[in-house]
């Protein structure tokens, strides 16, 4: 099942079109990953989304139930975590949260223990008594979770929750929204590609307000299809001399790569390595390694973007 | 329900923990002890600071010019106060982008201006009664009298004028991001009645005299029902405010 | 002299609450060394100096995030 449908959402602010026409798909319990350079229209998405901002055009549902602007039913479901999420300084953690309950509807009981569950799974039980004013960066981003994850959401959106973040930060980040995919679905917009590659399993990038490439990333990076292949020979000299009889038979772009190592780039890969066998056997070359190259995510993203 | 409760809570928390409400019933129960003070012993003091035998035709003061001190000093600088604290009433929230997470968790956007409304109402209540109260002790003890005829209804017209102020400051703050919205509604209006007030037809209806004509009422020179048009007209103002501030928060972009 | 004794306890509420206020601003203004508007140096001379109206100002005007 889907949790989010998008279909030809449109969106202009004051007449410069940010969105023209957009479609998504998220399904359930994925981690996705909405990529985009910095202006592409991720943040205007995920505020109509949130019924923040109005659509000019377009049907858009949350499980099912279509998004009205101004409208809070939809939004039940949704848990969100603002790019710079901003609190009130003068609470204390705990008291942030009960607040949010309270404003969600969470009887007084189930919301003591729902803020000791969130407080625990984002590490910040040892600051419950603490003023959120004296919260570090890291702090505030996860207590951001915390919040965004308090009415068990069935969709969790989070507007580049790493960008403001130190290494370690990141890190913490990260490894709560893929514990959080247990309970929800998550849908991140970054434009840092090293985050989707560690927790996405579903991508989008988003190019001119259009979906530019989306889908499973397994699949994408499958079918963005292999076309080069590296060889590791025995020695420098082994190397060269491969590189002469490749160049000689017209078997692609070669080029050394290091001292021991051979990249080749072809249009039929196939072919290409059963001559590379050949080669092998006639020559008397052994491989200590064979391997073709995975599309990289970077590649994908530059070959759309460009 | 729920969010209103919850979020008028989060107000009173948020004044009492940013000391709103602290300084301004200091400065409350400060203009409301100054008030008789200065109705006694000013004219002590100017006597100390005159040549001897000069004459201002100062008579021994009395009750009642406690009272016009106080009318006088809570409109000129308590209420000043009041519109300055409250002037980021709702730009704190804006500016920050503190509403986000409580509205996309669906607290209706009705419920944060009637729980600021009211959170407001409540301490501007309490202050004013604080000056009141100071005022009144203060009274009683220089000039054994305790309630001059027609004081409650005087003392209610300040506290109608200032709780439509806190209106229009929710309002002015609805269609700006900081808090220039709402000093320039709340200023603009008290400014245009100002100026109003100098026509005399008009000036009878006018809320603004809830501030300017309370001394008239206690001399006696004008009734209680003198001031009913501009009582009225105050409440219709406040109320159309209050549900014009629902309308736009409703439709704004946060 | 002898009437400012006179004046004096009807005087002292309004004198304490002056000097609560700047004494209550100071403090604030010592330990949150972070101000909106101003310096440490402008609001400890005002909050002292200006009666009523200084401590309020620094709340106001010149006292900056919290911590």
């Amino acid at each position: 099942m889907n949790v989010l449908e998008i279909s030809e959402l449109k969106k202009s602010f004051g007449g410069r079109p940010v969105l023209r026409g957009l479609d998504l798909a998220v399904p359930e319990h994925s981690v996705f990953g909405l990529i985009g350079q910095n202006g592409a229209g991720k943040t205007t998405t995920m505020k109509i989304i949130l019924g923040l901002i109005k659509a000019d055009a377009g049907n858009l549902s949350v499980c099912q139930t279509p998004v009205r602007f101004g409208d809070a039913r939809t939004n039940r479901m949704i848990g969100y975590l603002p790019d710079v999420p901003e609190f009130y300084g003068y609470m204390t953690s705990t008291e942030y949260l009960t607040l949010c309950g309270k404003v969600a509807g969470v009887s007084a009981k189930e919301c003591g223990k729902r803020c000791e569950e969130l407080l625990e799974m984002t590490g910040l039980s040892s600051f419950r008594k603490k003023r959120i004013a004296g919260f570090s960066r890291g702090m505030k981003q996860r207590l951001g979770i915390a919040q965004a994850l308090f009415g068990r959401p069935r969709l969790l959106i989070c507007d580049e929750p790493t960008s403001a973040l130190d290494p370690m930060g990141r890190k913490e980040i990260l490894d709560l929204l893929s514990r959080a995919r247990e309970n929800t679905t998550v849908i991140f917009s970054t434009h840092v590609l090293a985050d989707v590659e560690r927790i996405c399993d579903q991508i989008a990038i988003l190019k001119d307000g259009r979906i530019a490439l989306g889908g499973d990333l397994e699949r994408l990076r499958e079918a963005g299809g292999s076309d080069t292949l590296r060889v590791e020979l025995e020695s420098e000299t082994d190397a060269r001399h491969l590189l002469s009889l490749c160049q000689e038979k017209k078997l692609g772009i070669c080029a050394l790569e290091g001292r021991h190592t051979l990249t080749l780039r072809t249009a039929e890969i196939r072919k290409t390595e059963a001559e590379l066998f050949t080669l092998f056997g006639e020559h008397g070359l052994m491989p200590v390694k064979l391997e073709r190259e995975e599309p990289t995510l970077e590649n994908l993203f530059l070959e759309v973007v460009q | 329900m729920n969010g209103y409760c919850a979020f008028f809570k989060k107000e009173m928390m948020e004044n009492l923990r940013t000391y709103k409400f602290l300084i301004l019933a200091l400065v409350f129960l400060a203009l409301g002890i100054m008030s008789p003070l200065s109705a006694k012993y000013l004219p002590d003091l100017v006597a100390a600071f005159l040549p001897e035998g000069a004459n201002l035709g100062i008579g021994e003061p009395a009750i009642l010019d406690s009272w016009a001190q106080f009318f006088k000093n809570v409109p000129q600088i308590g209420l000043i106060v009041l519109v300055i604290l409250f002037s980021t009433i709702l730009s704190a929230e804006f500016t920050k982008g503190t509403l986000v997470n409580f509205v996309t968790k669906g607290l209706s956007r009705s419920d944060v201006i009637l729980a600021k409304s009211t959170a407001a109402l409540l301490i501007w209540t309490v202050c004013y009664g604080l000056a009141f109260g100071a005022s009144l002790l203060y009274g009683w003890i220089f000039w054994k009298t305790l309630w001059p005829p027609r004081l409650g209804f005087a003392v209610f017209l300040v506290w109608a004028f200032g709780a439509l102020l806190i209106q229009l400051l929710l309002l002015g703050g609805t269609l700006t991001k900081g808090s220039s919205g709402s000093l320039f509604v709340a200023g603009g209006t008290f400014l245009a009645m100002m100026l109003l007030q100098l026509l005399p037809p008009v000036r009878d209806y006018l809320p603004v005299r809830l501030i300017m004509d309370n001394m008239e009422l206690l001399n006696g020179n004008l009734t209680v029902s003198d001031f009913l048009p501009p009582l009225l007209i105050c409440a219709v103002l406040a109320v159309s405010a209050l549900a014009a501030a629902i309308r736009i928060m409703r439709r704004k972009t946060l | 002299m002898e009437t400012l004794m006179e004046y004096l306890p009807a005087l002292l509420p309004l004198i304490l609450i002056e000097v609560g206020l700047a004494l209550f601003a100071l403090v604030h203004v010592l330990r949150h060394p972070h101000y909106r508007h101003g310096s440490k140096g402008i609001w400890i001379v005002v909050v002292i100096l200006v009666q009523f109206l200084g401590p309020i100002a620094y709340f106001v005007f010149g006292r900056g995030e919290e911590e």
